[in-house]
């Protein structure tokens, strides 16, 4: 059995890269990889992408109570010497590992076909409130877009979602000129079905158009489909009420069982 | 001797390695509420071996291997509930013999890859994970688990083994 592949980057090597720890000149190489090799890029940007999350989401709100309850003590014990099952070849071996960071791009298994996040079989039947996350992509930059982003015509934009305990899922905007959009299924007829307590990332990005003004997004969760033509007319009485209704409006009139929206400003 | 770790130091090692941990739970559990949660679970399991650990590297091997294997877990304990019947991968056999090409081709399918492992046995299950899925090499899994390389190796072989059986079982 072949121990290193040398085509991909292994998930060390990014996680090093995110965290600004693989050095000038490996991080250099990686990044030039990645703009290279479409796989590693979308690996790297769905990493990106949790990175974002955390930063943005999970950590302010999460910071505060990991911190009251760690409350721990840890033996003071010093690295070398005082761990009797760690070996000296453990210890070399990270330390040359460290040092020489340029090795770690070259580590990795030859992946097959990456699959679709959207998967027919294991449900995991796994209960909780849908998430809905918007990314877009500026050049090589990729942030989580916030409720009022400011975004730029050109911009790529993705979703994410986590279906929770639904089955549909539709996304539509209404923007400053009126116009409603589905974006997901893309110009489709009514919701896509997706697998209940699966993560779903929709795998085209949507490049925002000359349109300025603001745009709610909206996406819609629900047991049963829901029509695009339903969700078009509501979407259109918010926009008949001006760019003030599309920015003051976080919910549209359908028979959604959760919704939830982000605006964007262009 | 002992010394209590300050919160600035537990806030400070949970805001550099929790995107890690989160990326890591988000990938294995996909749903969003379960990986904030097991976040936080093995962010407290974890916090003593980050304080001590001299690089990122270490830190990182630390949190592949806990978190790998908690999330592992927590997708049996899922799928156990859901699907009780859910058949276990077959017996392969216990040989040290390098596996055939064959079997690397299938599991070059990384999603195939996540299903096999999730229904393989615990020893078997977070090394196939860093090996198949992360892509990591036999040294650094090896690296993360505390085991040799040969033993990575071994259990490798045995799990490849027995996804081959498993798959041919089921096209059968």
């Amino acid at each position: 059995m072949q121990d290193v592949h040398p085509h991909h980057l292994s998930s060390l090597a990014l996680d090093l890269l995110l965290l600004g720890d693989l050095g000038d000149e490996p991080a250099r190489d990686a990044k030039r990889h990645i703009e290279a090799c479409p796989s590693c890029r979308e690996r790297y940007e769905e990493l990106q992408l949790s990175y974002e999350t955390f930063e943005r989401q999970v950590h302010p709100r999460t910071a505060a109570d990991v911190t009251r309850r760690a409350g721990t003590t840890v033996a003071a014990t010093p690295f070398l010497g005082a761990h009797p099952r760690r070996s000296r070849w453990r210890t070399a071996t990270l330390a040359a590992l460290a040092g020489a960071a340029a090795l770690l791009l070259l580590l990795a298994r030859p992946f097959g076909r990456r699959e679709p996040s959207l998967a027919e079989d294991t449900a995991l039947l796994v209960k909780g409130a849908p998430s809905f996350d918007i990314f877009a992509r500026r050049a090589s930059r990729v942030f989580l877009v916030q409720d009022g982003a400011q975004l730029e015509p050109g911009d790529a934009v993705r979703f994410m979602a986590s279906a929770g305990g639904a089955s549909f899922l539709l996304v539509a905007s209404i923007d400053a000129a009126g116009r409603a959009t589905i974006y997901f299924p893309y110009l489709g007829q009514e919701s896509a079905a997706i697998s209940p307590g699966r993560h779903f990332t929709d795998s085209s990005s949507i490049v925002l158009d000359e349109t300025r003004g603001p745009e709610r997004i909206f996406a819609l969760f629900s047991s049963k489909p829901i029509a695009a033509e339903v969700v078009s007319r509501a979407l259109a009485a918010i926009g008949r009420g001006g760019v003030e209704s599309i920015r003051g409006a976080p919910r549209v009139d359908v028979p959604a069982d959760f919704q939830t929206s982000v605006l964007i400003e262009k | 001797m002992t010394r209590p770790m300050s919160d600035a130091r537990v806030a400070a090692l949970y805001k550099k390695y929790g995107p890690a941990i989160f990326a890591r739970c988000r990938r294995l559990l996909t749903d969003r509420a379960a990986s904030e949660d097991a976040t936080q679970e093995v962010f407290f399991r974890l916090v003593k071996h980050l304080d001590r650990a001299p690089t990122s590297v270490e830190a990182l091997m630390w949190i592949y291997r806990i978190a790998t294997n908690h999330c592992l877990n927590e997708l049996r304990n899922q799928r156990r509930r859901a699907r009780p019947s859910a058949p276990a991968m077959l017996d392969g056999s216990e040989t040290t013999s390098e596996p055939s090409d064959a079997s690397e081709d299938l599991l070059a399918n990384r999603d195939l890859a996540r299903r096999l492992i999730e229904r393989a046995p615990e020893h078997l299950r977070v090394a196939a994970w860093l090996y198949y899925v992360d892509g990591m090499s036999h040294e650094e899994v090896g690296l993360a688990l505390g085991l040799s390389r040969r033993t990575i190796i071994n259990y490798l072989g045995q799990f490849q083994r027995r996804a081959t059986k498993f798959v041919e079982a089921q096209s059968l």
